[in-house]
């Protein structure tokens, strides 16, 4: 049997992409998983237009909450903050090609839900 | 007794609809019941459905009959000199807040200390914060060694003006079988009372609450192969004069007033409302159920699981196991994987039909001292077998190898 979980989380679950703190960010967001203990935090920089320039991540918990991070964190770059904030949680899902049961949507969704909470 | 054939009772297990056989590693969470207990339960409501207790026609002399026939089994099972004495609950959980609220809060005084150990379960901590909160009292934890077993060298130190210690006998995290006798004993010296969390230690092992003698003991019907929804609370004869009512209302009360009422004695006056009377019968036959396999029986046979499990997953180089060596534990495997956090490990064994548990097992603290936030953990019972511990830990090197070859995903 392969393994359940998709070549693209797979992939970023080995090499995530934007990892790391952002120096200049504009914007900071921070979210948990609290019964999980899954944690990330994502950092924009934001042009004169609020368009996301630049990205990064830092996190820690299982592959699904830190490679739908990191996924995430592509998809949001070139977007305007506004546009970014309206992504749902089934877009990312749908990117992530993996069928998970209910308790680990919410790993999988933990980075939608990060940026529509500041916490400046 | 052949447990390779006790699968069979268990309709679970057969079910048409499972696409692969089912491996339930995780009857610390909750058991699976036999055949006998969910007749009973289907034959209390079709033949002696009535209110127990409440009147006096032979359908409710015949509900009360057999709900109070289970009473007496639970008594003599664990050796307890009187049914009296047993308490019907919802579970642990409610059995230990009823002994905060009806005996706690009316024995405890500002200043005074509550022992309980680092390998407490939410269940036998947060009742205690809340009354500790509300009385001004002080908690203390017995320690744990480097191996998960209470290291009790400075117990005598630990208990100096203790007035309740409460422990559970068997770690539902690491599956530490504590030294209940002992614990009893210095805490009796002490002058402190006891209360012994037995949610993991009735399903699996002989317990003899005669011989333990504490002064509280408490367990849930749906770990040992009965159903959901109710406990039992054992309070030592001397208790209950220290206990107020837990819940007001019906089948408590002897006498009542508008402004005032008496109560039944015990255990009627811990037993407010209408019973879980079909899932106590139930309780009953998972008890009868038990009692002929022989808990001598279902202990050496998970004896026998942990040994083998712990063998065959501490020879895999990735797999760190927490907690005891298998002599002074019970069948719980709580383990790591290097790379694969739990949760992972959870959603990746379940593709094999293997059911874990994954994260700190209620035991949030004890996760901290461990120092790791989020452990696997296989539980095990009557039903299971030799063999799927071999075959889960086939698929976990399956897993291991896949997890770090990038070609290897779906
Ligand atoms: C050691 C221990 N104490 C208490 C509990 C709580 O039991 P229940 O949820 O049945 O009230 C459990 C099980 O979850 C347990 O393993």
């Amino acid at each position: 049997m392969a393994l359940a979980y998709s070549h693209i989380v797979m992939r970023h679950s080995r090499q995530p992409v934007n990892q790391g703190r952002l120096v200049k960010a504009s914007r900071k967001f921070q979210g948990e998983n609290i019964s999980c203990g899954d944690q990330v935090t994502l950092f924009v920089k934001l042009d004169s237009k609020k368009k996301i320039t630049d990205v990064g991540w830092e996190g820690e918990g299982c592959a699904i909450s830190q490679a739908s991070t990191s996924i995430f964190s592509e998809m949001i770059k070139g977007k305007t903050l506004a546009q970014a904030q309206k992504i749902t949680g089934e877009t990312l899902m749908k990117k992530m090609d993996t069928q998970l049961s209910p308790a680990r949507v919410k790993c999988a969704t933990l980075p939608v839900h990060t940026l529509k909470e500041a916490t400046d | 007794m052949d447990f390779a054939k006790i699968k069979k009772d268990f309709p679970i297990f057969r079910q048409a609809r499972l696409k692969k056989p089912l491996v339930y590693f995780d009857s610390a969470a909750t058991s699976h019941k036999p055949q006998s207990v969910i007749d009973a339960v289907v034959d209390f409501y079709s033949k002696t459905n009535a209110n127990t207790h409440r009147a006096a026609y032979e359908l409710a002399e015949q509900a009360t009959g057999k709900f109070e026939t289970v009473r007496s089994l639970i008594a003599d099972w664990l050796h307890i000199a009187s049914p009296d004495s047993v308490i019907f609950t919802k579970g642990t959980t409610e059995g230990i807040n009823l002994v905060a609220a009806a005996w706690g809060r009316n024995m405890l005084k500002r200043g005074d200390t509550i022992l309980l150990t680092e390998l407490e379960h939410h269940a036998n901590l947060i009742p205690w914060q809340l009354l500790s909160r509300e009385k001004n009292l002080k908690l203390e934890f017995i320690p744990i060694d480097d191996q998960g077993r209470l290291n009790l060298t400075h117990l005598p130190k630990l208990l100096r003006g203790v007035k309740l210690v409460a422990f559970n006998h068997v770690s539902n995290a690491l599956g530490t079988i504590n030294p209940v006798q002992t614990i009893v004993r210095a805490a009796r010296k002490a002058g402190a009372r006891v209360l012994v969390d037995g949610a993991q230690a009735v399903p699996h092992l002989p317990v003899d609450i005669g011989r333990i003698d504490p002064d509280f003991y408490v367990f849930s019907s749906h770990k040992m192969l009965g159903p959901s929804g109710v406990g039992v609370l054992y309070v030592k004869p001397e208790r209950f004069e220290e206990m107020t009512p837990y819940q007001g209302g019906g089948a408590m009360i002897s006498e009542v007033h508008w402004r005032h009422a008496t109560y039944q004695p015990a255990p009627l006056k811990f037993e407010a409302g209408t019973q879980p009377m079909a899932q106590v019968v139930g309780m009953g036959a998972a008890i009868e159920y038990l009692q002929s396999l022989g808990m001598r029986q279902v202990e050496l046979h998970e004896k026998q699981l942990i040994r083998h499990a712990y063998k065959v997953f501490s020879a895999i180089p990735e797999v760190t196991i927490y907690g005891p060596k298998p002599v002074d534990r019970l069948g719980v495997l709580t383990f790591t994987v290097a790379d694969i956090h739990a949760h992972d490990l959870a959603t990746l064994f379940d593709e094999y039909g293997i059911c874990l548990r994954a994260g700190h097992h209620c035991t949030q603290p004890l996760h901290r001292t461990l120092g790791v936030t989020a452990t696997a953990r296989f539980s095990f019972y009557v039903y299971n077998t030799l063999k799927e511990i071999d075959f889960a830990a086939e698929t976990l090197k399956k897993i291991i190898k896949q997890w770090h070859s990038p070609t290897a995903t779906s």
